[in-house]
C-alpha cells in the first residue's frame, strides 16, 4: 500500500512540475530570440553601467566645475579647467615625464622580459624552481617593494652604493632617488623590476606552444640560432608582445604608487607623472575639478593611443 | 645524390621514466637513387632513425655515411639533406614563395637564382597560383606540395619524408602517393620514407625495411617481404587482413613433415625444411587469399563455421571459426556465405608459411 501511495505522490508531483515547465516553456517561446538575448545581457550591462560608465561620467562632469573638497556644490566653469590645464607648464612637464616613464618601463619590460623568458625556456637543472622564483617581485606588495628598493638605493647604507664604491666604479655614493639626474631611472628600474614577471610568464607560455618542428625545419634549411630567433620565435611571439605592450602601457601610464612612494614626484618634479599631478591637484590643493580634468585628458590620451594601436594591428595581416 | 650507409646505429633516450631503446643495432645500405621505406608499428623507432639521418638527433653509438663520408656529427644544414615533416612545418608567417626559398636564402643564393628555382619547382608541383598565399590559406594537399617543394628546391642528396601523407584524407592520399612515385621517377634522389601505411610502402618503394621495437626485422623488395616474410612479426604486420596464424606441432610421419594444430592436420610439401623445430612447437601461417572453400569430403578439408562475412568492394572477407580459433578467408565478392553456415577449408600447400616457435620473433622455416 505505502509504496504505491509514494509512487502516486511522485507522479502527481512530477505532473505538476512538468506543467510548470510547460508554462515556463510557453513563456520563453513567447519571447523572441533577441528579447531573450537582451534579458540575458541585462545583468552584465547594468554592472558595466554602474561600475564603469557612472564613475567615468561623474569624473567628466566634475571636470566642468571649480570645486573644492569643502564645497561639494562647486561653480560651473565649463571648459575652464581645460583651458587652465593646456596653458599650464606643470601639465606639459608631467605629460612628458609620464610618456617617458611609460615608454621606458614598458620597453625595458618587453625586451628584458622576452630575454628572461627565452632563458627560462632552455632546459637546465632546477628550471622549475627558477621559474617559480621569477614570479617573486610580481607577488610582493608594492609597499614592500618600495621599502626594499629605498634601502638598496640609500646613499648612506644602501647595498648598491656600497658595491659601486667598493668596486671603485664611482668615487662617492650616489643619492639615487634624491638626485634629479638619476631619480627618473631609479624609479624606472623599480617599475621594470616589479612588473617584469608579468611579461616573462606570458611570453614563456607562448614560447612553449611554438611547434618544435618549425625550428627543425629551419635548422635543415640552414638557419643559425640568430636566424631562427628572428625568423621563427619573433614572429610567433609578436602577437602576444603587442598585446602585452598595450596592457603594460595602460597600466604603467596610470601607475601611481611606485613613483609616489619612492619619490613623491620629486626631486624638483623630476618624476612628477600625471597621476601624481592629479593627486596633488585633488588632494594637495583640493582642486577636484582640475584633478578631474587631468584624469579625463589621460583617459582620452590612452583611448587615442589604443585606437591608433588597434588600427595598426588590424592592418597587419595575420 | 648519394648512397647512405647506416652502421650499427643505437639510440637510447634517458628520461624520468628510465631508458628507452629506440633503435638497436640498425645496419642498412641505401643505394643512390633508391626509394626505401621504413615501416613498423607506432613507437618502433622509424622517426628516430630518420631524425638521426637528418642530424636532428645524435645517435648513442653508430655511424652514418653519405657516399663514404662520415657525417654522424655534422649539423643538419651541413648534410645536404631535405626533410618533409608529418605536420609539414611550413613557416606560418611566410608566403609560399618565401617558404620555398628560405633554404636558398639562408645559403646565400642570389635573387635571380632563387626566382628561377622557385618558378621551376612551382611549375613542377603545380602551385604557381598560390605563391603569394600563406600556408593557412592552403588546403592540406597544397600544403603538402609546398612542403615537398621546400625540400626539393635545394636539390638535396638525400630526401627524408616522415609520414608525409598521413594528414590527408583517403582520396587525396592515393593521389599524392601517385604524385610522389612520379616525382621520384623524375628527380631520382635517394629517398627515405617513413610510414605505417604498408600500402604506401608497398606501392612506392624499391625496398622496405620492417622494424619492431627498434630492431630491423627484414629488408627486401615489397614482393619479397610479402611472399617470404622472415619471421612471424613481418608475416602478420604486412598484409591486410593479416596472415592467419595457427599454433601447433610439427613432426615427421612416414617421411613427410606434418603440422598438427587444434583440429587441423596439414601435410607439408616435400620441400619443407629438413631441420624441423627442435621443440616441435611451430606456427603455421596462411594468407586469407590462399585459403579456399573446398568440398567437405576433400582430402585434408578443415571444417569451419562462418561467423561474419564482410563485403570489401570487389572481394569478400569471411571470418570462420575453426576448432583452434578464427580464420579469415578472402574470396571474390560473388561468393556469398551466411553466418552459421558450415564450410570446409583447404590451404594452398605452396603458400604455407611455417615459423619456428610461436613467439613474435619466430623465424620462418619456409
Ligand atoms: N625525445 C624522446 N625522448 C624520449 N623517448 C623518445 C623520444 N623520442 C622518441 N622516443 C621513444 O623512442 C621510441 C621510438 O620513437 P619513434 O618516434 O622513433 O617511433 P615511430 O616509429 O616514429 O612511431 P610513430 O609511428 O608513432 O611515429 C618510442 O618508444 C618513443 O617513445
Ligand atoms: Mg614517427
Amino acid at each position: 500500500m505505502a509504496p504505491n501511495e509514494a509512487e502516486a505522490a511522485l507522479a502527481r508531483e512530477g505532473g505538476a512540475s512538468w506543467r510548470a515547465a510547460r508554462r515556463a516553456g510557453g513563456l520563453l517561446a513567447a519571447l523572441r530570440d533577441q528579447h531573450l538575448g537582451v534579458i540575458l545581457l541585462l545583468p552584465s550591462a547594468l554592472t558595466f553601467l554602474v561600475l564603469l560608465v557612472f564613475p567615468l561620467g561623474y569624473g567628466i562632469w566634475t571636470s566642468f566645475f571649480q570645486r573644492h573638497v569643502l564645497d561639494p556644490e562647486g561653480v560651473w566653469v565649463g571648459l575652464g579647467n581645460y583651458v587652465w590645464l593646456f596653458g599650464n607648464r606643470e601639465f606639459w612637464h608631467s605629460l612628458t615625464i609620464s610618456t617617458f616613464w611609460a615608454g621606458a618601463t614598458v620597453g625595458l619590460q618587453i625586451v628584458l622580459g622576452t630575454a628572461v623568458a627565452l632563458l627560462l625556456h632552455q632546459p637546465f637543472k632546477g628550471r622549475s624552481l627558477v621559474r617559480g622564483l621569477v614570479l617573486f617581485p610580481y607577488m610582493m606588495p608594492v609597499v614592500s617593494v618600495v621599502l626594499v628598493w629605498m634601502l638598496l638605493y640609500n646613499a648612506l647604507y644602501g647595498v648598491i652604493n656600497y658595491l659601486l664604491v667598493a668596486s671603485g666604479i664611482v668615487g662617492a655614493p650616489i643619492a639615487w632617488l634624491s638626485d634629479p639626474d638619476s631619480a627618473f631611472w631609479g624609479v624606472v628600474f623599480v617599475g621594470v623590476w616589479k612588473y617584469l614577471p608579468f611579461v616573462v610568464v606570458i611570453v614563456l607560455a607562448r614560447l612553449q606552444v611554438i611547434p618544435q618542428d618549425l625550428y627543425e625545419a629551419a635548422r635543415i634549411d640552414g638557419a643559425g640560432a640568430v636566424a631562427r630567433f628572428l625568423d621563427i620565435t619573433l614572429h610567433q611571439i609578436k602577437d602576444v608582445l603587442l598585446v602585452v605592450a598595450l596592457l603594460r602601457t595602460i597600466f604603467m601610464f596610470n601607475n601611481f604608487e611606485i613613483v609616489f612612494l619612492l619619490t613623491g614626484g620629486g626631486p624638483l618634479r623630476a618624476t612628477m607623472t600625471l597621476p601624481i599631478l592629479v593627486y596633488e591637484q585633488a588632494f594637495g590643493t583640493y582642486e577636484l575639478g582640475r584633478g578631474s580634468a587631468i584624469a579625463v585628458v589621460m583617459f582620452f590620451l590612452l583611448i587615442a593611443v589604443m585606437s591608433v594601436y588597434f588600427a595598426f594591428l588590424r592592418k597587419e595581416p595575420d | 645524390m648519394a648512397n647512405v650507409r647506416i652502421e650499427r646505429l643505437h639510440k637510447e633516450f634517458r628520461g624520468a621514466g628510465g631508458i628507452v631503446h629506440a633503435l638497436a643495432d640498425l645496419t642498412l645500405d641505401i643505394a643512390d637513387g633508391e626509394f626505401i621505406s621504413l615501416v613498423g608499428p607506432s613507437g618502433c623507432g622509424k622517426t628516430t632513425a630518420l631524425r638521426i639521418i637528418a642530424g636532428l638527433e645524435t645517435p648513442t653509438s653508430g655511424r652514418i655515411l653519405f657516399d663514404g663520408r662520415d657525417i654522424t656529427r655534422l649539423e643538419p644544414r651541413d648534410r645536404n639533406i631535405a626533410m618533409v615533416f608529418q605536420s609539414y612545418a611550413l613557416y606560418p608567417h611566410m608566403t609560399v614563395r618565401q617558404n620555398l626559398e628560405y633554404g636558398l636564402r639562408k645559403r646565400g643564393a642570389p635573387r635571380d637564382e632563387r626566382a628561377r628555382k622557385v618558378a621551376a619547382i612551382a611549375a613542377m608541383l603545380r602551385i604557381e597560383p598560390m605563391l603569394d598565399r600563406r600556408p593557412l590559406q592552403l588546403s592540406g594537399g597544397q600544403r603538402q606540395r609546398v612542403a615537398l617543394g621546400r625540400a626539393l628546391i635545394r636539390d638535396p642528396e638525400v630526401f627524408l619524408l616522415d609520414e608525409p601523407l598521413s594528414n590527408l584524407d583517403a582520396k587525396l592520399r592515393v593521389h599524392m602517393r601517385a604524385e610522389l612515385a612520379a616525382l621520384h621517377q623524375k628527380v631520382r634522389t635517394t629517398m627515405v620514407y617513413v610510414t605505417h601505411d604498408q600500402l604506401e610502402a608497398m606501392t612506392l618503394s624499391d625496398r622496405i625495411v620492417v622494424m619492431n621495437h627498434g630492431v630491423m626485422q627484414q629488408v627486401g623488395r615489397p614482393e619479397e617481404i610479402y611472399s617470404r616474410p622472415a619471421n612471424r612479426f613481418v608475416a602478420e604486420f604486412i598484409g591486410t587482413p593479416s596472415m592467419n596464424m595457427i599454433e601447433g606441432q610439427v613432426r615427421t610421419e612416414a617421411g613427410r613433415p606434418l603440422f598438427t594444430g587444434p583440429g587441423i592436420t596439414v601435410v607439408l610439401p616435400r620441400d619443407a625444411p629438413q631441420a624441423l623445430p627442435s621443440s616441435g612447437r611451430a606456427t603455421l601461417g596462411i594468407r586469407p587469399e590462399h585459403v579456399s572453400l573446398v568440398a567437405p569430403d576433400a582430402p585434408g578439408a578443415i571444417p569451419a563455421r562462418v561467423t561474419v562475412s564482410e563485403l570489401a568492394g570487389p572481394e569478400r572477407f569471411h571470418f570462420v571459426a575453426v576448432e583452434g580459433g578464427s580464420i579469415i578467408v578472402r574470396t571474390p565478392a560473388a561468393t556469398v556465405l551466411h553466418p552459421g553456415e558450415t564450410v570446409a577449408l583447404g590451404f594452398d600447400p605452396d603458400r604455407l608459411h611455417l615459423f619456428d616457435g610461436t613467439g613474435e620473433d619466430a623465424p620462418a622455416l619456409r
